[in-house]
């Protein structure tokens, strides 16, 4: 007997816009922690990270109806998350002062942030940093990339998003999202060297 | 080799998305370039720490709060009704489809009154080659499908016009000829005549039965008038 085979993400969301809410919960299984992930890394906090996420999927419920057949599953989900991430980094930036993810110069959004100019060589490295250390380390060097940046690299790395779909996310060329992969990868390398990891081999 | 073609293609390299020729020139690259060298090894590092961080992440994930499932099964609770009903562009597509049908149907009707018909249609031919008996056999079955698709070529056209007029064959007491007016004065006559007779009619009746020994002539006035009426009726359908 051939196995069972299990419905695609979209075969679910179709089941649920018509009206079976045993696909929903599958889904939300199946998502879950991905998204979790994806917006924890955002927003870089627990506990709004935990609000997002139910936010997430109150918007899946909500907007079932404008799901089409034709697109991805996880690039509309993810889109939902990244828009809600935007939104209330947005919120918070306005109630805070100077961001040091703002870029340099205006009108520039690749490459240097302020942060490149403030962060220190002299950060007490301390090798062999264990787990908990790296984690905050990760996490804080997360937080330190700009937005667009971000959002590429997350999209790419937790999404699992192809690039060309990236692109069409953000409203951006492709070839423009690969250099904010490059320019995001680049920041965090030269983040987590300057707190003493080694990245070299 | 050169640096900016190689930048370029560091994120393609590291997603293996370079083609074969592209992958071997960018690794001979690297094999001269030392800083895009350390670079995609400093690439591969973080990507690397990432992934096992997300999967520490992924871990914990909070559950879903009640509310959203809540959510889901109100909305689908309210669903299915919305779902059967197709959405506007596709209730329009069908309508071209449905205008076709109902065009066919009118052509082939009066391609039907008017006797037209395909020549050497491949049904009947195969029909005509039939030895007799099959054709005696399967008569009953035939004889409605032949007097659609081919009326005996002697019948004129007048003749094959009632005759298709009459295809769907109602009972005699089908209610549409219960309901054909009587032809010999229900033209001439207006309704509220026609009405008024039948009340008088009634009237007389009922006097009939309730007083037997007085008879028709009750009310001589108005059988009169009733009599008058049916006269002017005949001698106007005669008329023409």
């Amino acid at each position: 007997m051939p196995p069972v085979k299990k419905p695609s993400d979209e075969d679910l969301m179709a089941q649920f816009a018509a009206g079976d809410a045993q696909a929903f919960e599958e889904l939300a299984e199946r998502h879950r922690r991905g998204i979790y992930a994806f917006i924890l890394r955002f927003v870089g906090h627990r506990n709004t990270a935990d609000d997002l996420l139910q936010d997430v999927f109150v918007r899946i419920v909500r907007s079932a109806d404008g799901f089409e057949q034709r697109s991805r599953f996880t690039t509309w989900a993810y889109t939902i998350a990244r828009n809600l991430c935007i939104d209330h980094l947005r919120k918070q930036k306005h109630r805070r002062h100077k961001s040091l993810d703002q870029p340099l110069r205006k009108g520039e959004n690749e490459g240097l942030s302020l942060m490149d100019q403030v962060a220190t060589k002299d950060a007490g490295p301390d090798r062999g940093a264990d787990n908990a250390r790296l984690r905050t380390l990760l996490a804080d060097a997360m937080a330190e990339l700009n937005e667009e940046q971000r959002e590429v690299f997350l999209m790419r790395e937790q999404a699992g998003l192809p690039f060309a779909e990236i692109a069409d996310v953000v409203g951006a060329p492709v070839n423009t999202v690969k250099s904010r992969m490059r320019y995001a990868l680049q920041n965090l390398r030269a983040r987590l060297e300057a707190a003493g990891m080694g990245l070299e081999p | 080799m050169n640096c900016k073609w190689a930048e370029e293609r560091v994120v393609d390299y590291l997603y293996d998305e370079l083609s074969a020729e592209e992958r071997q020139v960018f690794e001979k690259h690297l094999a001269e370039c030392p800083e895009h060298a350390r670079e995609v090894e400093a690439s591969r590092k973080i990507l690397g720490l990432m992934r096992a961080e997300d999967e520490v992440a992924r871990e914990e994930a909070p559950a879903l709060a009640a509310s959203v499932f809540q959510a889901a099964r109100e909305r689908s609770a309210t669903k299915p009704a919305q779902v059967i009903r197709p959405a506007f562009w596709q209730r329009w597509a069908l309508r071209p489809a449905a205008m076709a049908a109902v065009l066919a149907m009118v052509l082939v009707g009066v391609a039907l009154l008017v006797g037209i018909r395909p020549k050497n249609e491949p049904g009947m031919m195969s029909e005509q080659a039939r030895p007799a008996e099959v054709m005696k056999a399967i008569a009953p079955v035939n004889v409605q499908n032949e007097q659609q698709a081919s009326p005996p070529p002697a019948s004129t056209t007048a003749e094959f016009k009632r005759e298709s007029s009459d295809q769907p064959r109602r009972p005699a007491t089908s209610r549409r000829m219960r309901k054909k007016p009587d032809p010999a004065c229900s033209d001439v006559r207006p309704k509220h005549l026609v009405l008024r007779a039948k009340r008088q009619r009634r009237r007389q009746e009922k006097r009939r039965e309730g007083k037997p020994s007085t008879g028709p002539a009750a009310c001589p006035l108005a059988s009169l008038k009733v009599r008058r009426l049916s006269a002017a009726c005949r001698t106007r359908t005669l008329a023409p």
